[in-house]
């Protein structure tokens, strides 16, 4: 029983960072209509540069942080500005390719600059057990866990109750309307465009001392965040959170039966919530016009 | 319209023909037929995703599970259970196009983003599944030892050989899609990609030429994975991942979607592009990643676009210098 609650508590911890990479998906997708394939690579980005502030150039963990960030929102302008802006007017499809693209560039231009080996990255928050009761948890899951649900209320205080989170909003919703009524459209799709950027930046630098640090990493963590996006329903921020807590532990508990089955599970659960509930566990029906 | 426009577009396709069927005398060495082959194994598969997604918008991101279920059905049948090849190429489309149908039938109801990822889902089940089912499918080990194609007494164990029957398949796909796109049932398929509700209205049974699109495509996907694992001899999963997947959508889309010709030469092209910026090392693939995201921007219509338009100016439809505004039809959503 203990067993279970612990691999539970693990399910939580990833399925947090599954989350953080979901709600990424869901803020482009609802304020530029495509699913960003590229998404997985920012997690790459982030995990990168924590790695080369944090060990290469050996600043402490915090301002190590700080400035990953400040390197994640630079690299998510810059994939907005060369690739997602020229093509606002265009047909979905080839937008999509073009995140495609982006994907295929950002993780090949990372490893010529550092190669395709893997480097290890040490535990941000250290590797003494925490002992509650009968059940052991290590720091790393309290802490993920904890930095998750905080980003996502900051996320949700920041869209609901700032000028600049509202007209974020405004903008998802009808980009037109939010144009007439005087909001800097570009300004408040380059944000989003950025915050989603830096989500999922945070997700990989959270997620380095769990797995090591290869280009690669972005394309496993990628898939899995938009399964959570879709199993929460992709229009909701909640959503995806729940969608990526409810993916962690099905993993986690999916070890019982198989170990092979692991890494089919989250794509196993997609489908099956596709075929069931085609909008997700929170995502409201969206109605279609000819 | 001069003599040469005239000459021109009565020889075209002949000329074609001539290149294509004397090409493996004048390619320099093996290798870069064997690229070449392999080239034209993709382009028979980009052509059929174009039936799938180019023709009837069901945008599909985990094609390469056809692939693959085509590549290993011809390897199991044949090595383990001494199938003559030529039926298990042909029980490859077979097989591939039956198991579409566990993808086909529940994702009938789902639209756009929601269907493609559905596929992706799909991709990486069969991904799992060659992978773990070590029973059946060898896992990381692979087939070993397939055989090569022999037909009424000869061997197409060379590339030189086997090219042919590429040829003549890729024939085949080209002109079935050529009279699909002109058919009743290719016209269903054109009204569906543009707008599945208005195609209803006016009496198109959309779940039935979804089905129809679907077992069509999967099929040729299942031949062309057939002829990939006779041609390469070994098959492992390795081959068959998810980001091959966005390789094969990345050839449709370079080419331009619904485009015959640039499926032909987007398939060709990207397989033999890295080839030829090996001399490049590990930066091809950044430029890979670079000029995909550049041809979608600055060539909506992909090459495919700007081979219609050689072949209208050399043709004399349309003058070197005006260019003429081109109405270009793309799905929306």
């Amino acid at each position: 029983m203990d067993f279970f609650i612990q691999q539970i508590i693990q399910g939580i911890a990833m399925g947090s960072l599954y989350g953080l990479i979901a709600i990424g998906y869901v803020l482009i997708y609802n304020a530029w209509g495509v699913l960003n394939f590229a998404q997985g690579d920012m997690v790459m980005i982030g995990a990168f540069a924590i790695l080369v502030t944090h060990i290469f150039w050996g600043l402490p963990i915090i301002p190590a942080f700080v400035v990953a960030i400040i390197i994640c929102a630079i690299v998510g302008y810059f994939v907005e500005l060369t690739s997602f802006r020229p093509l606002i007017n265009s047909s979905n499809t080839r937008r999509l390719i073009a995140t495609i693209g982006v994907g295929i560039f950002l993780r090949n231009l990372v490893r010529v600059i550092f190669g395709a080996d893997p480097y290890p990255f040490p535990s941000i928050f250290g590797n003494t057990p925490v002992k509650i009761g009968e059940l052991t948890i290590i720091p790393q899951n309290i802490w993920n866990t904890v930095i998750g649900f905080v980003l996502v209320f900051l996320l949700t205080v920041f869209l609901n109750n700032t000028r600049l989170g509202k007209s974020m909003r405004a903008t998802a919703q009808d980009r037109e309307a939010a144009r007439l009524m005087g909001i800097n459209v570009k300004q408040s799709m380059s944000l989003t465009f950025i915050i989603a950027s830096v989500l999922g930046g945070f997700a990989g630098m959270l997620i380095s001392p769990v797995y090591f640090v290869i280009p690669t990493l972005g394309t496993s963590l990628g898939n899995k965040g938009f399964s959570s996006a879709l199993l929460g329903g992709i229009t909701s921020n909640p959503g995806s959170m729940i969608g990526g807590i409810t993916l962690g532990i099905l993993e986690a508990t999916s070890t019982n039966f198989s170990t092979s089955i692991q890494a089919s599970v989250a794509y196993i659960v997609l489908f099956i919530v596709l075929i069931f509930l085609p909008n997700g566990l929170l995502g409201k029906k969206e109605s279609r016009k000819v | 319209m001069t003599l040469f426009n005239k000459v021109y577009k009565a020889t075209r396709i002949w000329i074609l023909l001539a290149v294509a069927l004397t090409l493996p005398y004048w390619v320099p060495n093996n290798y870069y037929l064997q690229i070449f082959c392999l080239g034209m194994i993709f382009a028979i598969l980009t052509l059929s995703l174009n039936i799938l997604s180019g023709m009837t918008g069901l945008f599909s991101v985990g094609f390469i599970a056809f692939f693959g279920i085509g590549a290993y059905t011809s390897a199991i049948l044949t090595t383990k259970l001494g199938f003559p090849v030529p039926l298990a190429m042909f029980l490859a489309g077979v097989l591939s196009s039956i198991l579409s149908l566990t993808l086909s039938l529940p994702t009938m109801r789902l639209k756009g983003m929601y269907f493609a990822v559905a596929t992706l889902a799909f991709g990486e089940i069969m991904y799992q599944l060659f992978l773990n089912w070590t029973a059946v499918t060898e896992g990381t080990k692979g087939i070993k030892g397939i055989p090569a194609l022999e037909l009424f007494g000869t061997s197409f164990r060379s590339y030189s050989k086997f090219y042919y029957v590429i040829l003549v398949i890729l024939i085949l796909i080209i002109m079935l899609a050529r009279n699909l796109i002109s058919s009743r049932t290719g016209r269903a398929m054109l009204s569906i990609r543009e707008n599945d509700i208005a195609a209803e209205a006016v009496g198109v049974n959309v779940p039935q030429y979804k089905m129809i699109s679907f077992l069509i495509s999967t099929f040729f996907a299942g031949i062309a994975g057939a002829l990939y694992a006779h041609m390469v001899r070994y098959v492992s999963p390795e081959s068959f991942v998810n980001a091959e997947s966005a390789a094969v959508l990345a050839m449709m889309v370079v080419g331009g979607i619904g485009s015959i010709p640039g499926a032909i030469v987007g398939g060709i092209g990207l397989t033999v592009l890295p080839e030829f910026m090996r001399f490049l090392g590990n930066i091809r693939m950044v430029l890979y990643g670079a000029s995909i995201v550049l041809i979608v921007i600055f060539a909506p219509r992909g090459l495919g676009g700007l081979i219609e338009r050689i072949d209208n100016i050399l043709s004399g439809k349309q003058s070197l210098g005006v260019q003429k505004k081109q109405q270009h039809i793309e799905g929306e959503e």
